[in-house]
């Protein structure tokens, strides 16, 4: 831990994330108005002491607009990664533990969700179920997480011949004794890296398809709905854009640094 | 080796079968009644299912989909709800846009990415190193919509109007024009991906430089340039390669985005207007041919790989 915290990349990451969800968790309490408000006689003004990121078309406050932007796509984010972990790491631990047919079986039905490109599952998903967060979720979710048991599979395989599993069997421990209490806690690596990276990657996705339209409907909007309702005036307008944009980029890129980060250390961990 | 192949291209067909199947599902529970759809809610029930019997509504779904998988064969996608005209030629146009739209991406991703990977691996632990770096990290965390409004904002009509933002027209009016209006869209394409092969290429080369044949080869009194082009590029290439072709389908995903920006006449923007106004059959046509091309390229990768790395060659055959 002690080369983690000296590592500023990492420290600046984790700063920047734990920012976002603290405002996005206060949003309430800190935007100055509600974030569908409109104020007709302050209609795309310039940010200002009164409005801190200027106001959209139809003279809603974007500071507000973002920091409540914020809780939908962290909400979508996290939500779509627990789906991806409520599938990826039972279906991970149990191929890479039984192995065999029940392997075969589990990694072929991923193969076949692999082989659609990631946003045209999500989208089909999307037009069947219907445009909202919860969709919107269990979408991202479902498109994720045969990337993540294959993780998970590939982490729990590395330390499946080891000597303890086979003492545990010859104990004659059952097996979801065995893959809960000694597979998992071995394999805890590589899952939080890709947790990480998942939901970095989760929250790209969602907000891609709320800039489509596909996800939270009007007036609610995340970072990617925001840049898409100002698409008409962004050029006379950009704090419209620019700050949803910063935010969004800034959330991700924490937290694919941090993944990166946890990554190099466990690597070099395992050389020590 | 022909083995390999065969099987390769066999499981290629097999996905594709499934993947159809599975669209045309899909499209199979979408809400609303096509015959109601097209003849609009105050139809005559007996309209309703004059023309429910006259486009094979009524058939079993299995006998539906063979009859429709006949057609998509022979390129024959049915007829557009919205346009009431054939989705294929409609189809043929707009794909023909894509490709030319990704491809360019593509040479951008192969160049920059390579390019990227190597000068930051030959500069390991420099500044140099760390600032490209974490700007390829950043890089990686830029979602299309937001690269693709950045670039308008400075290149087309916020800081600067030196690029259109939109207005693709395909090479008529010359290729310097079509090319102008490419610039943006690829750019927004590749910056995601160009930083990804970036980060795998510069491990890649690092790994190599590390290993004992390189060793060997600074031993013999081998210049560095003949060390780099001769014993560290070729082994390092191949997994850049391999991220390379593998995400050439990926990229045909992001272009539903990319093409909504920029208002960019492809395949993608057919399909979201497919969804906008319910029009089945074209949403089918695009689904199928974006997971076709997804799949092609997959195969594509798998056979790149197989030529510049003879190890595997010999492990599969």
């Amino acid at each position: 831990m002690k080369a983690l915290a000296k590592d500023p990349l990492f420290v600046v990451a984790l700063a920047v994330l734990t920012l976002h969800v603290v405002l996005a968790l206060l949003a309430t309490h800190v935007a100055p108005y509600p974030f569908d408000q409109m104020h007709y006689d302050a209609a795309m003004k310039p940010p200002s002491t009164t409005y801190w990121f200027g106001t959209d078309r139809y003279g809603r406050d974007v500071f507000s607009r973002v920091l409540y932007g914020g809780q939908i796509t962290l909400a979508f984010g996290f939500g779509a990664v627990a789906v991806c972990f409520l599938v990826g790491l039972p279906a991970g631990l149990i191929a890479a533990y039984f192995g065999g047919i029940v392997d075969q079986v589990i990694m072929r039905i991923m193969d076949v969700l692999m082989s659609f490109p990631t946003l045209l599952l999500g989208l089909l998903i999307l037009i069947i179920a219907g445009p909202n967060l919860v969709n919107l979720i269990l979408a991202v979710g479902l498109v994720y997480c045969p990337r993540t048991t294959r993780v998970v599979r590939s982490a729990a395989l590395a330390v499946r011949q080891s000597t303890f599993i086979e003492a545990a069997q010859v104990r004659g421990e059952r097996a979801p004794y065995i893959i809960v209490r000694e597979l998992l806690p071995c394999a805890w690596g590589p899952i939080i890296v890709e947790f990480c990276i998942r939901l970095g990657y989760a929250i790209l996705l969602g907000a891609s398809f709320n800039y489509l339209g596909l996800g939270v409907q009007p007036p609610a909007a995340d970072w990617g709905a925001l840049v898409q309702e100002a698409r008409s005036y962004m050029v006379r307008a950009p704090w419209t854009v620019i700050f949803p944009i910063i935010f969004i980029s800034t959330l991700v890129a924490s937290l694919h640094l941090l993944g990166d980060a946890l990554d190099e250390w466990l690597k070099e961990g395992d050389v020590a | 080796m022909l083995k390999f192949l065969a099987a390769r291209i066999v499981y290629t067909l097999a996905v594709l079968v499934a993947v159809s199947a599975l669209v045309f599902v899909v499209t199979e529970l979408l809400p609303g009644n096509v015959a109601t759809m097209i003849l609009g809610t105050d139809a005559t029930a007996e309209d309703i299912a004059r023309l429910t019997r006259l486009m094979g509504l009524d058939q079993p779904p299995a006998q539906r989909f063979i009859h429709w998988l006949g057609g998509v064969i022979q390129g024959d996608f049915g007829e557009s709800l919205r346009m009431q005209r054939p989705v294929g030629p409609i189809l043929a146009g707009r794909l023909a846009n894509s490709l030319v739209l990704a491809g360019i991406a593509f040479a951008m991703v192969a160049v920059g990415g390579l390019a990227l990977g190597l000068v930051t691996a030959l500069n390991e632990g420099t500044r140099l190193d760390r600032v490209l770096s974490t700007l390829a990290a950043i890089g990686t965390s830029l979602p299309e919509f937001v690269t693709g409004t950045v670039l308008i904002l400075i290149f087309a009509g916020g800081l600067f109007s030196v690029l259109p933002p939109s207005g693709y027209d395909g090479f008529r009016d010359g290729t310097v024009d079509a090319l102008r209006h490419l610039a943006l869209p690829a750019c927004a394409l590749a910056v995601i991906l160009t930083a990804y092969v970036g980060r795998v290429t510069r491990t890649s080369v690092i790994d190599a430089l590390r290993s004992d044949y390189v060793r060997t080869a600074r031993l013999k009194g081998l210049s560095e340039r003949t060390v780099v082009l001769r014993h560290v590029l070729p082994n390092a290439l191949v997994p850049a390669v391999t991220v390379l072709f593998m995400n050439l389908g990926w990229m045909f995903g992001g272009i539903v985005v990319v093409e909504e920006i920029f208002v960019f006449p492809g395949i993608g923007r057919l399909m979201l207007f497919g969804i906008a106004e319910r029009d089945w059959p074209v949403i089918q046509a695009c689904a199928v041919v974006i997971a076709a091309v997804y799949v092609f390229g997959n195969l594509l990768g798998d056979l790149a790989v197989l030529a510049i790395n003879p190890r595997l060659r010999e492990w599969t055959a």
